[in-house]
This record gives C-alpha cells, structure tokens and sequence, in this order.
C-alpha cells in the first residue's frame, strides 16, 4: 500500500487545501509536501537495491475487458525518480512563497495534482495507467503556465499541450494493438508493461513498415516530445519563458524526465531490434541536442531563455547515454537525469530570485551583481559549476559516466558530445561574467539597496546544494540502487524481462506464471 | 398476423409518453388559450418521462423473465426490445428529462407556449424510443418522422426570431430529402430482399449485395439517409445552422437525444447483416470515408468557430464520426459486440457531456436573441469558480483527457477499431482529436486566462447551472467507474444478441 499512499496522499491534500481558507494554502501545502517527502523516504526501508525485481508491487483489474488492471510497482529505474519527486515539490512550493499571490489555492491545487500523477507515472506498470498519469500531469501544468505565466503564456501553454498530446495519444494507439497483439500472443488481454516485454513483435530489416518498426517510433515520438528531443524542443523555450518559477521547477526537474522514463522503460526493453538498428540516429539527434542546445544558449538574451535552451542540452546527454545501452551510459543518464532535475530547478529558481526583485531577466540590465548580492552569487555560482559539471558536483558524474559509455559504445559521438561540456561552461561561465561582475549593471543603479537573499530562500537553496555536493562526492550511494536494475536490462537487452518480487518471498516467480496478487 | 392484447405492453411506454405530453396543452385549451404554470407542465412531463422509464424496464423485466429470453419481439417481429433498446432509451430518457429543464429555464422557451414545447418535446421522444425499439425498416421510417416532425416544429416555434425560421426551413428541406433518400432505399431493399425486416434483410444481406444490384443501390442510399440523419460529412451542412437557429434546449435534444435515436436506428441496420464476408471491400472504403471526413471536417470547421454554440454543433459532427467507427466495426468487423459495446458507451459518454455544454450555454441567454461567443466566458472562473470547473471538465472530457468518461469511450472506440484492424482510420481519429484539443481548450483559456468581464451567470437558470455541475460531476464519476458500466453495457447487449 505504500506505493498507492504515494500517489494518493497528494488528493488528500488538495481536499485539505480546497476546505482551508486561502491565506492557509501555503502552509498546508508546504508541510503537507514535506511531510509527504519525509513519507516517502519509508521506501528506502522496504525498496531492496540487491535485485532487479519489481518490487512493493500492488496489482488488481482495472478494465477487465481490455487486460488493463491497476498495476504499480517500484524497481532500481523508477526508485531515485519518485524521491526527486517528492523532494522537489516542496522545494517547488517554497520557492514560489511570494511569487504567487493570485488565485492561491488553485497554484497549490495544481501542484499537489500533478505531484501525484508524475509520481502515478514513475510507478504505474500498466501502459494504459501509465498513459492516465501521463496526460494527466498535463492538465495541471497547463493552468500553472496559463493562469500564473508571463506575457505570452496564453500561446506557451497551448503551445505545450497541444506538442505533448499529438505524441501521446498516437502511443495511445500503439498501446491498444499490443494489448491485442498480448491476445494473440500470449493468449490473454493484457496492458501490463511486463507483457508487452514479454511479445515478440515482426521487425523485418530494410522496411519502415513493420509493426516493430512503426511502433517504436510512435513510441518514440510521444516521449521525445516530452524529454524534449532536439527536432521537437520547440515547445520548450516558450513554455519555460512563460512558466512562473515554481512552473519552470517542476517542468525541468521532473516533467522532463517523465520522457527520458519513458525511453527507459518502455522503448528500450520493448523494441531491442528497432533500437539496435535505429541508435546511430538517436545518438545522433542526442548529440545534434547538446551542440544546438548549447549553441542556441550562447546567444540568449534573456537568462530564463538560456537556462531552458541549456536543458536542451543537458537532455540530449541523456538521450545519448540511454542509446549506448551499456551499463555507463545507462547509469550515467540516470544520474544526470536527477542531477539535471537538481540544479536546473535551483537554476530557475534563482533567475525567479533576481526577477522578483528587479523585474528584469535580461542579462545586459545586470553586472557587479556579486558586491551587491555576495550569497546570492555564491549560491548562483554553486549551481553553475553543477551544470557545467565542474568535478565534485553532481553534473560530472552524470556527463562523465555518458560520456565513458559512449566512448565504449561509439567513440565519435563521445568526440563530439565532449564539445557540449566546452561550449556548456562557456556560455554559463559567460553569464555569470556579465551578471555577477564587471562593471555596476542598470538594475544595480535602479534598484541601489537590493536586498540579498531572505532566510526563506536559503532555507529552499540550501537542500539543494547539499545534494549537489552530495550526489558529486557520493554517487556511489546513489548510483548503488539503480545498479541491478540497469544491468539487468544491459545484459538482457535481446529478452529483457523484470521478476516480481512479492512481499517477504524469497522465491521469485516468473511473471509468466502469472500469479494472483 | 397475429396479434397479441399482451403484444400492447410492450410499447405501453409511449402511450404512457403520449399521455403525459397532452395533459398542459389540453388544460390550456380549456383555460381559454391560458398557459398552466410552467413549473407544474415540467413536473408532468418530468412524471411522463420517469413512468415511461419505470414501464420500460418493468415490462423487459417482466418479458424476459416469462420468455427465458434476452429479448422480446412483438407486432410480427416489428418491434424488438433488447439490451440495446434498453440502453438507447433510457440515455434518451435522462437526456430528455435534463433537456426539458433546461426548456424551463430558457427564456425563449418558458414564457411562450410552454405546453406546446412540452407537447412537441415528449411527442418526438416517443419517436425516438420507437426508433430504438424497431426492427422492421418501414417502422424505423415512421418513427424517424415522427421524431423529426417534432423537431421541424419544434425549431420554427420562435416565431419572432429570423434565425429560428431559416433554421427550421434549412432542416426541413434538408431532412425531407433525407427522408425521401432514406424511403427510396428501403423501397429498393424492399424490392431485392422481398422483406423489410430488419433480421431477415440481414440473413439475406451480403449475399444481395454481391448479386443484386437493386438491392445494393438501395443499400447505399439508406446509408446516406441515415448520414443525413446523424450528421456525417458531407450530408452534415444543416447541422450548424440549425443548431445555432433553435433555441439552446432544442439544441440540446437534437445534439444529445435524436443523435442517439438515429445512431442505433443505423447501428440496427447494420447489426444483423453479415457484411463481414462481403467480397468487395469498396462499401467497407466508402463507410470508413464517411467517417474519416466527418471527423477531419468536424474537427477542422469547429476551430475557426468564435460562436460558441456553432463551436459545439461542429463538435458534435466530429462526435458522429467517432461513434460511426463504432457503427462500422459493429457491421463489417467479425466481432459486432465489440463494436455494439463502444458505441453505446460511446453515446452515453457523449450525451453526458453534451448535455453538460448546453445547459451551460442556456445558464447565459439573457433572451432569444443573446449570441454566446467564447470569449464572453472571459472571467467566469472569477466570479462562478464552480461554473468554469465543471464547463472546464466536460470540455476536457469532450477532448478525450483522461481520466474523464469522453477518454473511456475514446478508448473503447479505438481499441474496437485496432482490434479489428482498421488502422488507417483509427489513425485519422487519433489526429482529428488531437486538433479537436485546440478548441475545446480555448473556452478554458478565456475563463482561466484572460481578464475581463464577460456575459453575466443568469441567478435565476438554477436547474441549467445544477445540470453543468452535475453532469461535470457525472463525467468524472462514471469515467473512474467506467470499467463498471462497460461490462454493464457488454452483459446487458451481448446476453441478447
């Protein structure tokens, strides 16, 4: 029941939110959030990182007819991706204390809606489960930029929602002929995702297409639109602009990995031939991500701008990664994806810091930043070097780890992606030039006695940079519970299959077995 | 012809119906022309519409209980109730009953011959659940004009207003060649097939078809007859217009109840012929056409509406093409119950929320003449926050979002659809849905989004403002117990096929 407290707990709370009176909102919602964290660190008690097995699985029929049950579960993939989750809400809410001061309870609805269906989608195993919580976080993150967004946000949420439901719902398409596909070949109606592991679907060589083919793009489409890939990173730019601070947190720390997930889980282990032949496009499109993301980022104006076209870029490491199919790669975007999550969400919110006190994102307003705001620019700095991934922070484990396993798995993409991480410290370290030194900026001038960051806001950065720190001195720790997981899919990537771990069974049975929980 | 006293049960409903419906037109011809109180009209009618639901099941109940079977045929085969009559007249039921509140609460229907709508609005829905109950062609014919017969006045009824007059004269003409086109088939199945019975055309069907060019021409044109009926493109032009010149309520039932009507009147057609074993697949091609186009063109027109009740005729047009996969995979797919199950989910998912739209749209007509455009909705999230959620959530279910009830009849639809193989069109669905986002979302753009000051809520439309509440509710309700209702749906129409 853990697992199903996890999503649930969230609705609970936006009844709590909805009765309580509306200057209420954000305290309820911020302990109700933290809360909520500390509850979901219980899984590191019962989640056992020396197996591959799906484990807390909770599974009963949903829509009988079609196979399709309530079926949730919990492995070394999802693992660190619902704690990011979880740690990140509150840091979401805190973040945005003084930023949102209309319509209050609806924000905090809203977050506490989507909290719940991106953590409904890291632990569904049903595809049709999956695709529930999947559009479902749309809904929520589509009133967050178009009620509390900037200028144009009208246009950027349409924008958003209208990308990410042409890709989902063709995979919705996709996900109803293997159900039926499970029907001729296993012999029952099924939308679990173990299942569809488990079809053997027509690849012929040299056509475009054959079932296996034409699903794995569909497939591929939904998500590279959701990560977002290089040809479909559009949406993004504008959405993140548009998005107020807690928006662009919660969109870049988890919303995006909602689609690197999806590669993990479902395109990966269910098309293995289609991959095998498609990689070099992906790498390529992965590395195309890196060099244009950041090239894009270099000629920003606005600093919100950049950081978006900078998750760009970071998102294609982890597309490469994912495409080596090898252990580094694979473990390394893991680490990235949540290294990503940590300092481009700190990053965003430090951009909504200075722009709630001088209203201007533009990096040509500011300079000599750093005598005027000394923590804030020690802070700023600290995320910085997590992006470019200076040593010691989290970003140089996760590019490292990519990097070495596309080294291994295809050297030339290595050789170039290694120009992403040059280009990546030039266009940050270029920023932080202008902003934070040089001579004295307008805003400085405009705005002489700006005060430095509040208690509040410290109190939000500071777990932020421990795990930065954290996750870059310790990865071990970290990398430990995704280990079994990634393996297993490495060295079963032909017939990849997860076990079922029941509770308390040492005996694992096959899921062929199909046995009644 | 033999012909039973107990036979008369059966359609004991519409007599029930028929009753009710003359009770305030008689007292107010013996009032000297003087209106009954409108709320004691609704109550009757409200009485004839919950007896008539009450005799329905009672009687099917009782039917089946005696026969041992799924199903009761009476009047020499003529009528037949089943699951799928059962269904198609209790969603006519409760949508009708919604509808007729929400005649009471419209301005332009409550303070002019109230009893004549009353009269008109049950007299059609006795031809509806005829519609649903009929087995033999030439009684789905009277019965479909009888029901439009009501509607043609129904519309004209408004007599000060232009646009309800062009709207009736549009539908009337254009029904009427609908009609003569639909008439003229049977008579040509008539001639091949020798039998108007719909299961004896049925056995006979696929075999006609093949050799008997009569009966293929007749075939064909019953086909378009009942396109013009639901609406499908390119038989669809008259839908806009008229939807926009009849008052909101009339709307309503015609968007809702009469849509359902015909759709089962098609899918009863259909349904016993054995066209899967057709050797030619071009009458396959044409049906898929059909509903691959009113999808495309539903979908495409209803963007660039700024009218918002124009905006929801489109809709409904893309609706029809997406219950028509249904209706096609019911008749040419190997597994009708498939096919049957999503339709009637299909209709019941969609007449919900469509009943839900409308009601919102009579919450804001000042008078007969008050033109709704979406961006009128500017700040009602504002000043009526339960208003705006539950318009926001039925256009959400209307674009298919999970996990509302409008995802769940998407769904069954589709997997219906892949199931038996149509991929193309289950493609060209999946696209004209995603642009039908477009526009269900702009409503809620201009409530959320936008500053201003709209369209006032009307204080005294309470039942409109409770029914979009309501049916917002319902949609998410029934959406999480889908599962419930589609094998309630699949047990009830499977058991007596």
């Amino acid at each position: 029941m853990l697992l199903s407290s996890l999503i649930f707990l969230p609705l609970l709370f936006v009844v709590l939110v909805a009765i309580a009176p509306s200057w209420l909102a954000k305290p309820i919602t911020l302990v109700s959030t933290i809360m909520h964290f500390l509850f979901s660190l219980m899984l590191f008690k019962h989640f056992d990182p020396n197996t591959a097995a799906l484990q807390l699985v909770e599974k009963s029929p949903w829509l009988k007819e079609l196979g399709v049950s309530y079926f949730i579960g919990v492995d070394g993939i999802s693992f660190w991706l619902i704690i990011l989750t979880t740690f990140l809400t509150p840091v979401v809410v805190a973040a945005s204390w003084s930023t949102i001061n209309k319509q209050v309870k609806a924000f905090h609805i809203s977050v506490l809606v989507l909290e719940a269906a991106m953590i409904g989608s890291f632990v569904a195993f049903d595809t049709i489960l999956f695709y529930v919580f999947f559009e479902l976080s749309l809904i929520p993150m589509y009133f967050i930029v178009g009620i509390w967004g900037g200028e144009n946000r009208i246009y950027a949420t349409m924008k958003f929602f209208i990308y990410t439901m042409v890709g989902s719902l063709l995979m919705l398409a996709g996900i109803i002929y293997l159900i039926f596909q499970c029907d001729v070949q296993l012999g029952e109606l099924s939308a679990s995702v173990l299942d569809f592991y488990r079809l053997d679907l027509t690849f012929v060589g040299g056509t475009f297409m054959s079932p296996q083919n034409i699903l794995f793009f569909v497939f591929c489409l939904a998500f590279a639109i959701k990560v977002p890939m290089f040809p479909f990173h559009t949406w993004l730019p504008d959405a993140h602009v548009q998005a107020p601070t807690g928006g662009s947190m919660i969109l870049a720390g988890v919303m995006l990995k909602m689609g690197t997930y999806g590669f993990l889980r479902f395109v990966l282990p269910m098309f293995p031939e289609a991959v095998a032949v498609w990689t070099p496009l992906f790498m390529g499109l992965g590395v195309v991500g890196i060099i244009y993301g950041a090239l894009v980022a270099m000629v920003q104006v606005d600093m919100k701008k950049l950081v978006a076209y900078s998750s760009v870029s970071h998102m294609g490491y982890v597309i490469l990664g994912l495409f080596t199919m090898n252990l580094y790669g694979l473990q390394g975007s893991l680490f990235q994806m949540l290294a990503h999550g940590i300092s481009t969400g700190a990053l965003f919110m430090l951009v909504g810091v200075i722009y709630e006190r001088t209203h201007s994102r533009k990096i040509a307003d500011y300079g000599g930043l750093a005598k005027a705001l000394p923590i804030y620019a020690i802070c700023f700095l600290i995320v910085t070097f997590s992006s470019i991934a200076v040593p010691m922070t989290n970003g140089f484990v996760g590019e490292f780890l990519i990097l070495f396993g596309t080294w291994q798995a295809a050297p030339v993409y290595a050789g170039f992606a290694v120009l992403g991480v040059i280009l990546g410290a030039a266009y940050m370290l270029w920023m932080v030039k202008k902003v934070f030194f040089g001579e004295d900026g307008e805003v400085i001038k405009k705005y002489p006695s700006m005060p430095d960051m509040n208690l509040r806001e410290l109190l939000t950065m500071a777990p932020l940079i421990v795990l930065i720190f954290w996750m870059g001195l310790f990865p071990g720790v970290f990398l430990k519970y995704s280990n079994k997981s990634m393996e297993n899919l490495v060295q079963n990537k032909e017939e990849y299959r997860i076990k079922l771990q029941s509770f308390r069974t040492t005996e694992l049975p096959e899921i062929g077995d199909r046995r009644e929980f | 012809m033999n012909f039973n006293l107990s036979e008369l049960i059966v359609v004991a409903p519409l007599f029930w119906l028929f009753i009710a419906s003359i009770v305030p037109m008689t007292v107010k011809a013996f009032r000297d022309g003087q209106e009954m109180n409108p709320f004691t009209s609704l109550m009757y009618a409200t009485f004839g519409l919950v007896g008539a639901a009450a005799l329905t099941l009672s009687a099917v109940k009782g039917f089946w209980k005696i026969s041992g079977l799924n199903f009761v045929e009476a009047f020499s085969r003529a009528i037949v109730i089943d699951g799928i009559t059962v269904w198609g007249s209790y969603i006519i039921f409760v949508v009708v009953g919604f509808c007729l509140f929400l005649l009471y609460d419209s301005k332009e229907t409550r303070d002019k011959l109230f009893s004549e709508h009353i009269f008109l609005v049950l007299n059609a829905t006795i031809g509806m659940a005829l519609v649903v109950m009929s087995n033999n062609l030439i009684v789905t014919f009277i019965s479909i004009e009888l029901m439009s017969l009501s509607l043609y006045l129904l519309i004209a009824l408004n007599k000060e207003r232009l646009l309800s007059k062009e709207a009736a004269l549009k539908y009337f003409v254009l029904g009427g060649v609908g009609s003569a086109i639909l008439l003229y088939g049977i008579a040509f199945i008539y001639g091949g097939a020798g039998t108007t019975n719909l299961q004896e055309v049925g056995e006979l069907a696929a075999q006609l078809f093949e050799n008997n060019v009569f009966f293929r021409f007749g075939t064909i044109l019953t086909c378009v007859g009942f396109a013009f009926k639901i609406s499908l493109v390119p038989f669809h032009s008259w839908a806009p217009d008229v939807y926009q010149g009849a008052a909101t309520p009339v709307t309503g039932i015609m968007a809702t109840a009469v849509k359902v009507a015909s759709f089962i009147a098609f899918l009863r057609f259909f349904l016993y012929a054995d066209f899967y074993d057709l050797n030619s697949d071009q009458f396959v091609w044409f049906m898929q056409w059909l509903a691959a186009l009113t999808m495309i063109v539903g979908n495409v027109a209803a963007i660039m509406q700024d009218n918002f009740k124009r905006m929801l005729a489109y809709s409904s047009v893309a609706h029809s093409g997406y219950a028509f996969m249904a209706v096609i995979v019911a008749s040419f797919g190997t597994d009708s119950d498939a096919g049957v199950t999503s339709l009637m989910f299909y209709l019941l998912s969609y007449s919900i929320m469509t009943v839900g739209t409308f009601a919102l749209v009579v919450v804001f007509e000042k008078s007969a003449d008050t033109v709704l455009l979406t961006t009128d909705l500017k700040g009602l999230s504002k000043r009526s926050p339960a208003l705006a959620l539950g318009l926001s959530l039925l256009l959400f279910s209307l674009a298919g979002l999970p996990p509302s009830i409008g995802f769940f009849g998407k769904f069954y639809v589709f997997s219906a659809t892949i199931e038996q193989g149509f991929y193309w069109l289950t493609f060209v669905g999946v696209l004209s849905s995603i642009i039908s986002v477009y526009y269900y979302l702009r409503p809620v753009v201009v409530m959320y989004m936008m500053d201003g000051e709209g369209f006032e809520v009307r204080k005294e439309a309470f039942f409109s403002r409770s029914i979009v509440v309501l049916s917002a509710i319902g949609v998410c309700v029934l959406g999480l117990l889908s599962s419930r209702i589609f094998r309630f749906v699949q047990s009830s129409i499977t058991e007596s096929l």
